[in-house]
């Protein structure tokens, strides 16, 4: 009976792990595959993207200049291209992160913790937003932007969120309003106030919550695309996404693909470290509250 | 230190749900007094009334010479000890003890700063008294070579302990607790009790306690309220409360194992209580409960239970030295404590009779459960 049971219980677990090889090997593949192109030469690589065969892409000779190529070649001058771009990733991504996480979890606090008319209201309507899809706000936000004159600059993509974003504003809540009662009231004792109880109370217990929120937003505003193209004209004002589209001919055909895959892979790197440093409060954040304390 | 009073507070909550009503008393400097009833009586509420963390509906609430009812927690120059401890678990022990000291400190002392060279030193000398007040807390409470660990790193008792040190380097006008020692295990509970106490006489500080323990109330108070369904039934030290309860609940509620309280009627010349178990003779000042319905409250250990025909024993508990006997007599349920050495070969199940001591007899009006005579 227990050798029975041993054998179903192996047998579970090579039947998992068989799955999860599998599932990781799917995800796996598409990157491989970007990074086996990146370093292939540009004849092999323009013969690589049309073959079946999965050989012919293995770089049997990695061209290993090929990265430095692609970061000289991006945009329209050399380096200085990939220098703005990479600038501008950087202030933008930094600035949304911090400000996405302070004003979701001042929210998120305020929902959680301030009672006042309209809160339940208030917060309904802002998990109605979640909602509606980007693109039916899309031309109006232009227009708003343009009015204010921040058409091709930063601002766009930045100023949105020092407002919060309800996804983020909804996880903040839903943790804070697990916070014991008497902690904040404890907080009052001591004298402080609502903005002093979050900063210095609240905020340093969501810990996990804002690992997910920074993670999460640094990996979306980072390979954002769509807004810095919407936004932004001028070369020097492109984000690392938009600059990558250098390499490809105004008819959107690749011209380069080999240049691209590798300026691609070296704009992965900070997603994949940062989630790797991250990955331990983040893991903790997507399963919060899933299990009874 | 300071004296707290309360004058006919009351608090209503939202959709008129009335939690507390004309509650007053006055707690003088340095008296340790503990609100005690069951769940919902509202004596956390009338704490959280006093420490600012509720709106007082009714009434006023004074600290020292001065009304409070408008004035911040923060303000109120009060510190208190929560059931769960409310350490804040994100800093060390000594971050905790500092936390309202540092918040008291900075502040004025950074707005002092921008226009006072001499602020460097100041910030120097504030330190290190404020250094000086953690260690003396921290030994006073065994607390000292705890300072550098995390909340999460410490039992049960070494954390009320923080909690209370918390309290006690802010050096306030009044301590509240609040249930502080429920979710300690009963061994523990006891030591810190006792800790408790000592630490009341040594700091001589004016202290609130909310407990639904009568026991603990008992062994920590100078002075008892006990409350219900947010009225105080009845204030007074703790031997007052056992030896005069003014109505049949604080008869009830207060002492271990809980008064019986008996059913009968008081014959018309006031001599005898009949209940369904017999006739009790009743000395001479029971007079004003001639001849009415009544409640006859005796303590446990006034009553002894014998062999008899007039119902039966329930139970045999044994505590060590003392066993409770529990013994139905028509429809009424009897309680006697006695010494176990007394324990005669009575078993569950048997025919027994109840007997009261003369005396000790306490005589309550059978409606309003009012008292009418003690001692009869």
């Amino acid at each position: 009976m227990t050798d029975r049971s041993q054998q179903a219980r192996v047998g579970g677990r090579v039947f998992a792990w068989t799955l999860l090889c599998v599932g990781a090997l799917v995800m796996l593949l598409p990157l491989a595959w970007m990074m086996c192109v990146s370093l292939l030469s540009p004849e092999k690589a323009g013969a690589a993207i049309t073959a079946g065969n999965l050989l012919e892409v293995f770089p049997w000779d990695p061209q290993w200049q090929n990265y430095a190529q692609a970061l000289r070649e991006m945009g329209s001058e050399e380096w200085q291209g990939f220098r703005d771009a990479l600038a501008n990733s950087v202030v933008v991504t930094t600035l949304v992160c911090a400000a996405t996480v302070l004003s979701s979890s001042l929210v998120g606090y305020a929902m959680a913790r301030i009672p006042f008319r309209g809160r339940r209201t208030t917060f309904l309507v802002m998990l109605g937003t979640m909602m509606l899809p980007g693109q039916v706000t899309m031309i109006p936000l232009f227009l708003l932007f343009r009015w204010l004159g921040w058409v091709d600059t930063l601002l766009p993509l930045i100023v949105p969120a020092f407002f919060g974003s309800a996804f983020f504003v909804f996880m903040y809540r839903q943790f804070i309003a697990q916070i014991p009662e008497a902690l904040l009231e404890a907080a009052r004792i001591d004298g402080m106030g609502h903005l002093a109880i979050w900063w210095r109370v609240v905020l340093p217990l969501c810990q996990p919550v804002t690992a997910t929120c920074a993670v999460f937003t640094f990996i979306w505003t980072w390979n954002d695309f769509l807004a810095p193209l919407v936004y932004l004209h001028s070369d020097s004002q492109n984000t690392l996404a938009v600059a990558l589209n250098s390499f490809r001919n105004q008819y959107g055909g690749l011209r380069n693909v080999h240049l691209l895959m590798a300026a691609s892979v070296v704009t992965m790197i900070p997603c994949i470290l940062l989630f790797i440093a991250a990955q331990k409060h983040f893991v903790e954040g997507l399963t919060r509250g899933s299990v009874k304390g | 230190m300071a004296t707290v009073t309360l004058s006919s507070v009351g608090k209503i909550y939202e959709g008129g749900v009335r939690a507390v009503r004309g509650v007053s008393m006055s707690i003088a400097d340095g008296e340790f007094v503990v609100l005690v009833g069951p769940s919902g009586c509202g004596k956390s509420t009338t704490l959280r009334m006093i420490a600012g963390l509720e709106d007082i509906s009714e009434g006023t609430i004074s600290i020292g010479d001065r009304v409070v009812n408008e004035v911040e927690p923060a303000d109120r120059n009060i510190a208190m000890v929560f059931q769960n401890y409310a350490l804040y678990p994100h800093l060390t022990v000594k971050q905790n003890l500092a936390f309202g000291l540092d918040r008291r400190r900075r502040y004025p002392s950074r707005l002092r700063a921008m226009f006072d060279g001499d602020y460097g030193r100041r910030r120097l000398e504030e330190s290190s008294q404020l250094d000086a007040r953690i260690a003396e807390a921290a030994r006073m409470l065994g607390i000292d070579g705890l300072l550098r660990r995390m909340p999460r790193e410490l039992s049960g008792g070494q954390r009320q302990r923080v909690a209370v040190g918390r309290a006690i380097v802010r050096n306030p006008a009044a301590f509240l607790f609040d249930e502080p020692l429920s979710n300690l295990d009963a061994r523990l509970r006891q030591d810190m009790r006792t800790e408790l106490r000592l630490l009341h006489r040594r700091l001589k500080s004016t202290m609130i306690y909310v407990t639904h323990d009568q026991e603990e109330a008992m062994s920590l108070a100078d002075r008892i309220v006990v409350m219900k369904d947010g009225v105080v039934q009845q204030l007074g030290t703790p031997g007052e409360l056992f030896r005069t309860p003014a109505n049949a609940f604080v008869a009830g509620f207060i002492g271990t194992p809980a008064m019986n309280l008996i059913r009968g009627r008081v014959g018309a010349s006031g001599g005898a209580f009949k209940w369904s178990g017999g006739k009790h003779s009743l000395s001479p000042g029971a007079g004003a409960a001639a001849d009415r319905d009544a409640l006859m409250g005796v303590r446990p250990e006034r009553v002894s239970i014998e062999p008899g025909d007039e119902g039966t024993l329930e139970t045999v508990e044994v505590y060590g030295e003392t066993a409770d006997l529990v013994a139905r007599i028509g429809d009424q349920r009897v309680v006697a404590r006695i010494q176990t050495q007394e324990l005669r070969a009575l078993r569950e199940g048997e025919g027994v009779s109840a007997r009261f001591a003369d005396g000790h007899a306490h005589l309550f009006d059978a409606q309003s459960g009012e008292a009418i005579a003690h001692g009869v």
